[in-house]
């Protein structure tokens, strides 16, 4: 699937991941890809600018770890964050719904 | 690594990050190429105008909030000092003033105070409508992110300004030989004469309070998105705009209703302790007050497109008109004087 198609509903995917636990940047990217079956190649670097802009909107909070020596940013969903991934998953329900019923 | 986290760092400093969150930023890329050196991250350029775009939109909202509470905060204190014809001031209610001849400095600040605070309270609200109408938006245009810029920047110049102007007007009134009686004995203080001591310190805190948040406002203008895209009016602030791209029409008529409103409201309560041509005067001043900012404010704050004087558009589509929308329907190309270009290097 290409970048332009998975605009729009990046925000939603960082918040499924991350509703399975804290995460860092990386493995949030590579558990798109694993549960996609490879199939959501997401451009790498245009995860962390979403990742920002979710904690500034206030859905994923973000601490300090050390891995190896060097420093980590691990991510995690806030209560405000489950509650926007309820509200995509019904809106892309609706729209998967929607463009099913017409395509079929 | 490092030659791309060089060139990313470059791209976020010339887009105005701060030094902290550029290492935030590095920090992070380092590590994800530390789990993946074959990682391909995309252009540094891109990456950092995304950065920019999310972090613009976030702090034009914030500020916009910021102002918003500052402001209504000191308004409120405002109020509260005015309320009973400014005897909690120390003015001694309007009586007072009526019966007394004031020096030019006090009527000119009260003068001044008065607009200040309506000009204040006016922008800070629209500010709060904006960010509220634009709250669920991941990335705003410049345009917008421009005009919540400007409106908190104002709210809070005007509402300082209407602070300072209380503290002149009380200048003017304080018995300054209570502070030789009492000096620093502060505890005698409130048993003096009036509050006025008090009002005054409340008075200039308010205002450096609210000057002090300027910096932020700046900051985020130097940061703002750069996203193309068109801006709301007046009416659209109001939920009553048909669409971004609409014309003055709608917001004119708001204005123009709301200064009719206001001149009969004041009207209306000035008659209690006045007669009609006095309590009329002042309604009209109000509503020509309103009409006056709303058409010499309104082009810069985002409540319509360009100004009353601007030349109408030529039909190629040139013309001032269009210069008066560059100030915003514009793309991320242009540079701000007032509150800094999204184009220019801003240093840390």
């Amino acid at each position: 699937m290409k970048a332009d198609e998975l605009k729009g509903h990046l925000d939603g995917l960082i918040l499924a991941v991350l509703a399975s636990g804290p995460n860092h940047g990386y493995a949030v990217i590579e558990e798109i890809k694993r549960r996609s079956g490879g199939e959501l190649a997401l451009p790498e670097g245009t995860v962390y600018p979403a990742l920002h802009r979710l904690e500034l909107a206030g859905l994923l909070h973000s601490e300090w770890s050390a891995v190896s020596g060097r420093k980590r940013r691990v991510y995690s969903l806030t209560r405000k964050g489950s509650r926007e991934l309820d509200v995509s998953r019904e809106r892309w329900q609706r729209f998967a719904t929607t463009i099913e019923a017409v395509m079929s | 690594m490092s030659g791309y986290l060089g060139r990313l760092d470059a791209e976020l400093q010339s887009r105005g990050f701060s030094g902290g969150l550029r290492g935030r930023i590095a920090a992070e890329f380092a590590d994800h190429m530390e789990c993946d050196p074959m990682a391909d991250l995309g252009d540094p350029e891109l990456i950092a105008g995304e950065f920019a775009d999310g972090y613009g939109t976030s702090l034009a909202r914030r500020t916009a909030c910021r102002a918003f509470l500052l402001v209504g905060g000191a308004m409120a204190l405002l109020i509260a000092m005015f309320f009973d014809g400014g005897r909690l001031a120390g003015w001694g209610g309007y009586e007072v003033y009526r019966a007394s001849s004031p020096s030019l400095i006090f009527r000119a600040s009260v003068a001044l105070m008065a607009l200040a605070a309506q000009i204040a309270i006016a922008a800070s609200l629209l500010a709060l409508a904006r960010a509220w109408r634009l709250r669920r938006v991941p990335v705003i245009s410049t345009a917008e992110a421009r005009v919540l810029n400007r409106r908190a920047a104002v709210a809070l110049i005007a509402g300082a300004t209407a602070m300072l102007m209380v503290a002149v007007s009380l200048v003017w009134q304080i018995d300054w030989s209570y502070f030789r009686k009492w000096g620093m004995n502060w505890f005698g203080w409130p048993y003096g004469p009036s509050g006025q001591w008090y009002v005054l310190g409340v008075a200039l805190a308010a205002a450096l309070a609210q000057l002090a948040a300027l910096p932020a406002v700046l900051y985020a203008a130097r940061r703002r998105p750069l996203l193309d895209g068109g801006c709301g009016l007046l009416a659209d602030d109001l939920a009553l705009g048909a669409a971004v791209s609409g014309s003055n029409r709608s917001s004119d008529l708001i204005a123009v209703s709301s200064a009719v409103v206001l001149a009969l409201a004041t009207t209306a309560v000035g008659m209690v302790n006045s007669g009609l041509a006095r309590a009329g005067g002042r309604g009209l001043v109000e509503a020509a007050a309103l009409l006056v900012c709303y058409f010499g404010l309104g082009g810069y704050l985002g409540l319509r497109r360009g100004y009353p004087w601007s030349r109408p558009a030529r039909p190629d589509g040139q013309g001032s008109d269009v210069e008066a929308l560059g100030t915003l329907n514009t793309d991320g190309a242009d540079a701000d004087p007032e509150l800094g270009g999204p184009g220019e290097a801003v240093a840390d």
